[in-house]
């Protein structure tokens, strides 16, 4: 029985780990820098994903470990498509779904470095719908049914606010309190629409906490999109490529695939999970006006390998500065942390010791898990809706990439691939 | 008699700043910084009550089906203190209204032309004074038409030569007997609407010698006859400036006023969607017009009523106004150029006469371009110096210096712009205790 190997593999490899390293009582979290990588050890997590193929839990998978910009582990895993049965490479395009968000916050963070527009700035002062937006409060009514009283926010929501996913601006396609409904129940993802007239539909809509209050995974980064139109003129893809894209050669990141050829390379889920449970269908070989900076991008290991080395060289790439040390220095920071008056709830997605910059999560403490999850304090790390997944931890000089397609699994293939990898570094 | 002499403009400029400093005086915070300790009535201010009539009633405009949609923006002292935009701007797309939103101005295009002749006044190219005719000769030929009934009864056009030259200031506060052919019924008015001056595709070079050749609905500076005098103002403005009038509007007002989305025409095929439609059964301007595809392009750029533009851009527009001429730091015209189009050019002294097609309406004389609150409207506390136009797709716009505020409605629904106008502007004054 394949699965049956496959928790005997993994079992082991926890007793393996914990046989050889007893003294380490920290066990995978922030090992001493300078370490490298055990290519013994980092063969089981090619074992793990193999076997998640055999199981038919996925398709396939790609993984790219680069440690002091050399590849230490590059290998791809079973097919990109089941029904083709053609394999992946580093040019099969991968939908990333949340992913999207550090890229389009390294793009935002040029333009505000350049002036285009600050980080103080109200949304109203792009998108004036924004200024009447109200803030949704369930109280208990008599009968014990919840009903939404609507207030006027402490302060307008800000362009910082977008970033760090504080604005109040949620998600309507997890949770079941009012404001979220009310999203559901708001179509907003009907017709053909653009980033211009989903802005306009968002600010038809409460926000689910004040401004500033909670970290609320939601459509921040969409609204950060369309201001980066206003402020630049261009469509949210012309200025991505300007300013990032074609300097960094991440030629097949794009909002959806339309030339005929690259049709073929795009990576498929398997038929029967196929639900990425974001609310609406949407697919990547059918353009639509929409270019989501919060969750409508695809992209291939070739660009993605680009984006992450120039985020872990401090924002630089093939000798070209693409974010200036206080640029990179603000994404990077955590802005959620204890004083910033940023309250954490059930759906705190970056998770167990991190904070948050401005869409990227900040490892900032070992957390409340024991022993601690693995990675190095100040790694960075974003996924998506399908499984894709980067961490970049400058302390190893080290990152990785898995680009997946999975919304069921991922869960619980991520971590397990992230623990495989750090439990393969050895100082 | 010579009027509007350099040396009359300046003392009619010094009167109504006089007037508009007395009126600040007298009720105080009109610029945002009047001194505490004021014994004065106090600042008015919008109350989120009174704001929440308005919206409500703008909703109802919506939701019973009047209008697709509307943005009503208010600022004071130079902030937004009221922005919405409600429904769609097309119910066949169902695109929501958004800041940035293209609107059919029509005559609230004559603010924009006036401002911008009076940019070549402070430029010492023209003056008010200056005859029509110096720029557009064929205006030396104009006669004016008068009815007179011949002996078996019937009335006839009789063609009188001009007591007077048309001056600029005419064409500016609409005296110039030019009218328009699309109301009423006198022989002038038919003769105009039988001239259809837009068809044919004409060059404002050509809509001008066209109007040059019709005659005047009565003598110049004889009566507030409103029509085409801000279509030959832009002519003027052609002249003068040796460019287009588009091109010379955007040199010096449009471009660095940031009204980038403000033109005579949507040119790019791609913005189609970003155009507000009326109601399908609301599109008739006039028993014979209905309002017009800005993608059509044409040649005319009519100063009078030609041009398109989005609630952000003439929002700056108004706002520069009323600063008093400038906007972030630059200045586009002298206080008292400002002082001297928002005050009343037609009272009582000038014997000019107004009739029932006297827009501006009983409590309000007419400026250079705009109408100007001169008396009390009854049964409101409206304040004086309020100036203001409107367009007849809908839009419509008021500056009140004595709040230092401001309001732009953006709606394209000729039939229903009246009763709407009314009841919006009276419940955004209730909604500052006015």
């Amino acid at each position: 029985m394949t699965s049956f190997q496959g928790v005997r593999a993994l079992a082991c490899g926890a007793f393996l780990v914990a046989a050889a390293l007893p003294a380490r009582a920290e066990g995978t979290f922030d090992i001493p820098a300078g370490a490298h990588f055990n290519q013994q050890k980092l063969a089981r997590v090619g074992d793990y994903l193999r076997d998640q193929v055999a199981q038919r839990k996925i398709p396939g998978a790609i993984l790219l470990i680069q440690q002091h910009g050399k590849p230490v582990y590059h290998e791809s895993f079973g097919v990109r498509d089941v029904e083709t049965n053609e394999p992946i490479t580093d040019d099969t395009i991968f939908r990333l779904f949340s992913m999207t968000k550090p890229i389009t916050s390294v793009v935002a963070m040029m333009l505000i470095d350049e002036g285009k527009f600050s980080l103080d700035d109200p949304v109203s002062k792009y998108l004036p719908s924004f200024s009447n937006v109200k803030v949704g409060i369930e109280t208990p009514g008599e009968n014990g049914k919840k009903t939404l009283e609507l207030v006027s926010p402490n302060r307008p929501p800000t362009i910082y606010d977008l970033m760090t996913q504080t604005s109040g601006m949620t998600y309507g396609f997890y949770g079941d309190n009012l404001v979220r409904k009310a999203y559901a129940a708001a179509n907003i993802y009907d017709g053909d629409f653009d980033n211009a007239e989903f802005a306009e539909r968002i600010a038809r809509l409460p926000l689910q906490n004040q401004p500033g209050a909670l970290w609320q995974y939601g459509h921040s980064t969409d609204i950060l999109g369309r201001i980066m139109e206003i402020v630049s003129g261009k469509s949210l893809l012309a200025i991505e490529r300007e300013k990032l894209l074609d300097p960094l050669g991440m030629n097949d990141t794009r909002f959806y695939v339309t030339d005929p050829e690259k049709k073929k390379l795009i990576a498929k889920p398997m038929p029967n999970d196929s639900d990425f449970r974001v609310g609406f269908t949407s697919y990547a070989d059918v353009p639509m006006k929409w270019e989501s900076g919060g969750g409508g991008m695809v992209s291939t290991m070739h660009d993605l390998a680009r984006f992450a080395q120039m985020m872990l060289d401090g924002g630089k790439f093939d000798g070209k500065q693409y974010l200036t040390a206080k640029a990179f220095e603000e994404l990077t920071t955590d802005h959620v942390g204890p004083g910033s008056g940023v309250a954490r709830d059930f759906f705190y997605f970056p998770g167990d010791g991190f904070g948050f910059g401005l869409g990227f999560g900040v490892r900032t403490d070992p957390g409340n898990a024991k022993p601690p999850p693995p990675g190095s304090l100040g790694e960075l790390k974003w996924d998506g809706a399908s499984g894709c997944y980067f961490v970049i931890d400058r302390k190893q000089d080290m990152f990785f990439v898995l680009l997946e397609q999975t919304p069921s699994e991922r869960q619980k293939i991520q971590p397990a691939v992230k623990k495989l990898i750090y439990e393969a570094m050895e100082n | 008699m010579r009027l509007w002499k350099t040396d009359r403009l300046g003392a009619i400029a010094f009167a109504a700043a006089a007037a508009l400093l007395l009126l600040a005086a007298a009720t105080k915070g009109w610029n945002g910084s009047a001194a505490a300790g004021s014994v004065a009535a106090p600042p008015h201010h919008f109350t989120a009550d009174g704001l929440s009539r308005v919206s409500a009633y703008i909703a109802n405009e919506i939701t019973s089906g009047k209008i697709p949609g509307a943005i009503l923006l208010i600022q004071q002292h130079g902030r937004s203190v009221f922005y919405q935009n409600l429904g769609v701007r097309d119910v066949a797309s169902e695109l929501s209204m958004s800041a940035d939103t293209i609107f059919r101005l029509y005559s609230m295009s004559k603010p924009i032309t006036s401002v911008a002749a009076m940019m070549l006044v402070e430029d010492g190219k023209l003056r008010l004074d200056d005859p029509v005719s110096a720029y557009i000769p064929e205006f030396a030929g104009t006669k004016v038409g008068v009815e007179r009934k011949n002996e078996s009864g019937k009335i006839t056009l009789a063609l009188e030569p001009l007591k007077r030259p048309i001056t600029i200031e005419d064409l500016l506060r609409h005296t110039s007997g030019i009218t328009y052919g699309f109301y009423g019924d006198s022989l002038v008015r038919k003769l105009y609407a039988e001239a259809d001056l837009f068809s044919g595709d004409l060059t404002n070079a050509e809509v001008a010698e066209r109007i040059a050749r019709l005659p005047l609905a009565e003598q110049p500076g004889t009566k507030w006859d409103y029509g085409h005098s801000t279509d030959v103002l832009g002519r003027v403005i052609e002249v003068v400036s040796g460019k287009t009038l588009f091109q010379f509007e955007k040199e010096r007002l449009l471009d660095p006023l940031g009204m980038t989305e403000t033109a005579f025409d949507v040119a790019d095929q791609t913005q189609r969607p970003r155009i507000a439609e009326p109601m399908p059964d609301d599109r008739a301007i006039s028993s014979a017009t209905s309002v017009r595809d800005p993608m059509l392009p044409r040649k005319a750029e009519s100063g009078g009523a030609g041009m398109v533009g989005t609630i952000t851009d003439y929002a700056r527009f108004a706002q520069m106004l009323l600063n008093g001429g400038t906007l972030e730091g630059r200045r586009y015209l002298k206080p008292e150029t400002i002082a001297l189009m928002t005050s009343d050019h037609v009272g009582p002294e000038t014997g000019i006469a107004r009739d029932y097609a006297y827009y501006p309406g009983e409590s309000s004389g007419f400026g250079l371009g705009f109408a100007v609150r001169t008396s009390v409207q009854p049964n409101t506390l409206w304040p004086l110096g309020e100036y203001r136009w409107d367009g007849v797709a809908g839009t419509f716009f008021f500056i009140d210096p004595v709040d230092d505020m401001l309001a732009i409605f953006m709606v394209q629904t000729p039939s229903q712009r009246g009763r709407i106008q009314l009841a919006l502007k009276t419940l955004v004054y209730q909604a500052m205790g006015r």
